[in-house]
């Protein structure tokens, strides 16, 4: 227990140290100091209990539910004070009506059988959890203190809050342990609305206009998310005498109640993951400073979504919820994908890949069987990796280029090969073979084939391509040689450094371990539930994938002392024989010189961004309410 | 695909034999192709010349990056027929298929070309073409067959077109998309008429052209593989039938090459992806009713 204490602790601890730090420099030094040791303590408690499911028995404590009660009611009120100073009354309600519900749940109902012995259960797949958050989340961190001095010397109209900022990520940190080792529902839902507020108080960092709109976007739908949680524990509470995910789940799935609680419940995750049609609040958040989306994106927030969804995954499957859940996530992976398409922003481009990888996320447990869900915590895995990484270069690229368009980007080999290689890493790790998200989708596909869904097997299919088309035009940028910049004399600091090296080197890593993370976290956590189960990813196929591995790294190697040597006649490019001089100017018909301009395929004519996320959103809320009367029971129809 | 022994001679024979089909297919579709133009053509050995010549030619390149894009595209092309020959996963060699393609594509964008540029985007549609459409076909065929493996095909009972017979079509549809025959012959042509000069190879010359040509030889091997797949069961006999089957499909595609206009883009993905859900769609729900 001790060791969980000093887990969830260390970030607080640092978090209240960083309020006092009166220079830039010592709070550099504080950083980097809470990234180390949060970095080992993470460690340190995987290692420990990686032989053993932790639990820890809290019920017989009346101090712990009335302290999280209170700082429940004063993270409420916070929020019912800025909806009322920004006139966003409805937020105010809906935080008013949650805690409302949940003081009466916790006071006056008759919950008392409900306390459970395992309030606290760390099984594999919360020590996955506590890993992403720890290791990731430290190097965003560290990252962050360099990208943060740029970010005041860029934009010096804004006012310094770089103390709150980190002190802000460091609690995020802290609730994000708390929550994946909670199995008490109401311990759970605590550490829920502490991610919800820390979320809202980062994306209005820079507290403009477009900022607040954002921040206030992403507070109203998260805590409609906690309101449908607190409505689901109620109903469990109350009626079946259950507030833990364990016993949850041991109870009986026929039942009406139930599974209109877990929908509830599941739903919730929905809106914490920005699925659709809770979707727009990801979109927003990219108005904050990069290390907070790559927060968000990566390590915390909407992965918090997905594992709440996943814990609930054995009780979904092929009935009404499950088959709801999977539909609203595959069509969140399809629309989300193609929104990607259309858009010129770099972190635009990201936030829609989160949305559309957490939705096949969702879809594999919607379907639970042990091949989806193992593919679903490798998702899980490895879009933290690749996302983190991505995000952080977007975030220095756009430093360097002053603006994060896509367009801009064939520039940025002449700036950084660094820069450019990692980006090109993060884009191969998102979405081709032999790296990790490609792995895990492949056992997704095989998951979905074998549920016979057919509607989830065509997603996939034209998902899946759609995604391969926008990732292969980004790197095509990437690669193009422009000639638009001078080189610059950019250095990556050292923070950059140690986090964006680090992270790539991960990328590949962990893809080639990935058969010792299969066996030594993902399948001990499945067999919890179906004993000798196979992955599925056989090790032939896994052997080919290492030997792809490689290929792709050897033989660039293999060839650059080839290639340097047999050295070929550099000549300008083909244009129609009017070059004017170098390959990116020509002479046009009237005889004077013009650029070469080219140009990315962004389908704006053919995919409205609106009416699409409008459309799919509308779409997912009408499955979602048919969903909601089905689990129920079909007490409508 | 065991290890033993056997894999190096087999894969010896997969790498010889690959290349040696690829390239007498291309010569068979230029004399075919002549014919139906009232022109004679060239011998059947003429990819092969082609070939020799352009490795001997002196090559000249835009750029330092294109050529590590090029020949990283022809390795994975091989690997891929190398892995489909040895009886792998249909759905890995299909991803290893697609980075053959990625690399192409990229070698289209790394020259910074206008030409070569727009070749490259309209051959990343082109992949959007066609690739939901093999996808499904593997998808189609496990549920057909009950594995996704090619050493397999050799022990079923029937052969899967019975089961298949839409995502047959579907192929069909996407492999012309795939060998860039009209009217698909958007990010380049192999006639000499494109209006963006030779697409997505404008920049490409000497040695780097070679590996291009070669990369098509594997590229018909592998989509004819897909057909061939498609025909055979326990029954010695049936390979004879899907090699007939295969020549009968490449012979359809060069007619289908030479007697269609060149499609827009929009129509093109379009049209495929009508075809690929209609077909894919069909066939997997009907595979679902009846098993």
């Amino acid at each position: 227990m001790e060791i969980l204490l000093v887990l969830i602790g260390l970030p607080l601890f640092f978090a209240v140290l960083v309020m006092f730090a009166r220079r830039q420099k010592t709070l550099a030094v504080i950083i980097r100091l809470s990234a180390v040791f949060i970095f080992a303590a993470t460690l340190v408690f995987v290692v420990l209990h990686y032989n053993e499911i932790f639990i820890f028995d809290l019920s017989g404590n009346a101090y712990i539910p009335t302290v999280m009660l209170a700082i429940d009611i004063l993270l409420a009120g916070f929020i019912i004070y800025m909806g009322i100073k920004h006139k966003s009354l409805f937020v105010s309600l809906l935080a008013l009506l949650q805690i409302g519900l949940f003081a009466w749940f916790e006071l006056a109902a008759d919950h008392t059988a409900a306390q459970s012995a395992q309030t606290v259960y760390a099984d594999k797949l919360s020590l996955i959890m506590i890993a992403i958050v720890g290791l990731i989340g430290s190097l965003i961190c560290v990252y962050a203190v360099e990208y943060m001095k740029d970010y005041h010397n860029n934009h010096g109209e804004y006012k310094d809050r770089r103390r709150m900022f980190f002190s802000i990520l460091l609690v995020f940190m802290s609730a994000m342990f708390g929550l994946v080792v909670s199995n008490d529902l109401v311990y759970l839902l605590f550490f829920w609305e502490i991610t919800t507020v820390c979320s809202f108080l980062l994306i209005r960092y820079n507290r403009t206009g477009e900022a607040i709109k954002n921040a206030f976007l992403a507070l109203t739908l998260n805590v409609l998310g906690g309101l449908l949680f607190t409505v689901g524990i109620v109903l469990l509470g109350v009626y079946e005498h259950v507030t833990c995910i364990n016993g949850l789940l041991a109870l009986d799935s026929s039942v009406p109640l139930v599974m209109a609680s877990v929908f509830l419940i599941a739903c919730a995750g929905l809106s914490k993951s920005a699925q659709l049609p809770f979707s727009k609040w990801l979109l927003g958040a990219m108005a904050a400073p990069t290390p907070t989306s790559a927060m968000l994106h990566s390590s915390t927030m909407v992965k918090a979504g997905v594992y709440l969804i996943l814990r609930l995954a054995p009780m979904l499957g092929s009935n009404a919820a499950g088959i709801t859940i999977t539909l609203i996530g595959g069509i969140t992976f399809f629309a989300a994908a193609l929104l990607a398409v259309t858009q010129h922003d770099a972190k635009k481009v990201l936030a829609y890949s989160t949305i559309s990888n957490l939705g096949l996320i969702v879809a594999c447990a919607g379907i639970n069987t042990s091949e989806s869900m193992w593919a679903a915590v490798m998702l899980i895995v490895f879009h933290a990796i690749a996302k983190s990484l991505l995000f952080l270069t977007v975030g220095s690229a756009e430093h360097q280029l002053g603006g994060r368009s896509i367009e801009d980007m064939d520039g940025l080999y002449q700036i950084s090969t660094a820069l450019t290689m990692m980006l090109v890493v993060g884009i191969a790790g998102m979405f081709v073979a032999p790296f990790g998200m490609l792995i895990s989708k492949w056992a997704a596909m095989k998951a979905f084939v074998d549920s016979g869904n057919i509607i989830i097997v065509m997603i996939i299919a034209f998902g899946s391509t759609i995604t391969l088309f926008f990732w292969t035009k980004w790197m095509g940028k990437l690669v193009a040689n422009a000639h638009r910049f001078a080189p610059t004399s950019y250095v990556m600091r050292i923070d950059e450094k140690v986090s964006l090296y680090l992270l790539a080197a991960m990328v590949i890593i962990v893809c080639a371990l990935h058969p010792i993370i299969s066996s030594a976290f993902i399948i001990p956590f499945i067999e919890g539930g179906a004993a000798g189960f196979v992955p599925p990813i056989g090790m032939e196929d896994t052997a080919v994938i290492i030997f792809m591995l490689l290929i792709l790294f050897l033989f660039p190697i293999i060839l650059m002392p080839i290639y340097t040597k047999h050295q070929v006649k550099t000549t300008s490019v083909y244009l129609s024989g009017e070059n004017a001089g170098d390959d990116v100017s020509f002479r046009g018909s009237m005889g004077e010189i013009k650029k070469v301009e080219l140009r990315n395929w962004y389908f704006k004519k053919l995919l409205k961004e609106n009416y699409l996320l409008t459309g799919s959103a509308a779409v997912c809320a009408v499955i979602m309410l048919c969903g909601f009367f089905l689990a129920m029971g079909g007490l409508f129809l | 695909m065991t290890l033993s022994i056997w894999l190096i001679p087999r894969a010896v024979a997969v790498l010889l034999l690959a290349p040696l089909i690829g390239g007498l297919l291309t010569g068979f579709d230029r004399i075919v192709t002549a014919r139906m133009q009232k022109r004679k053509g060239p011998p059947l050995l003429q990819p092969f010349y082609d070939v020799i010549k352009l490795l001997q030619k002196e090559a000249t390149t835009v750029n330092k990056i294109t050529r590590y894009f090029v020949t990283m595209a022809l390795v994975f092309s091989v690997f891929t027929v190398l892995l489909f020959g040895l009886g792998a996963d249909i759905l890995l060699s299909i991803f290893a298929f697609t980075i053959a393609c990625i690399f192409f594509v990229l070698a289209g964008y790394s020259s910074n070309s206008p030409y070569s540029t727009v070749g490259a985007e309209r051959e990343l549609i082109q992949i959007m073409c066609y690739e939901p459409m093999i996808l499904l076909y593997a998808f189609g065929y496990y549920q057909a067959t009950g594995t996704f493996r090619v050493t397999d095909a050799f022990s079923l009972e029937a052969p899967p077109i019975l089961k298949l017979p839409f995502i047959f079509i579907g192929l069909m549809y996407v492999i012309t998309v795939k060998l860039r025959k009209s009217p698909f012959d958007l990010s380049m042509s192999h006639h000499g008429h494109q209006e963006i000069v030779k697409g997505i190879t404008t920049e490409l010359t000497g040695i780097c052209m070679a590996m291009v040509e070669i990369i098509h030889w594997f590229e018909i091997v592998f989509a004819l593989g897909l057909v061939f797949l498609m025909f055979v069961w326990a029954e010695p006999l049936s390979i004879l039938l899907a090699l007939a089957v295969c020549i009968v499909s490449f012979f359809s595609e060069v007619i289908i090459d030479n007697a269609f206009a060149r499609f827009k883009w929009t129509l093109a993905l379009k049209a495929s992806w009508l075809v690929i859900a209609a077909a894919g769609g069909i066939n997997l729900l009907l595979l679902g009713l009846f098993g």
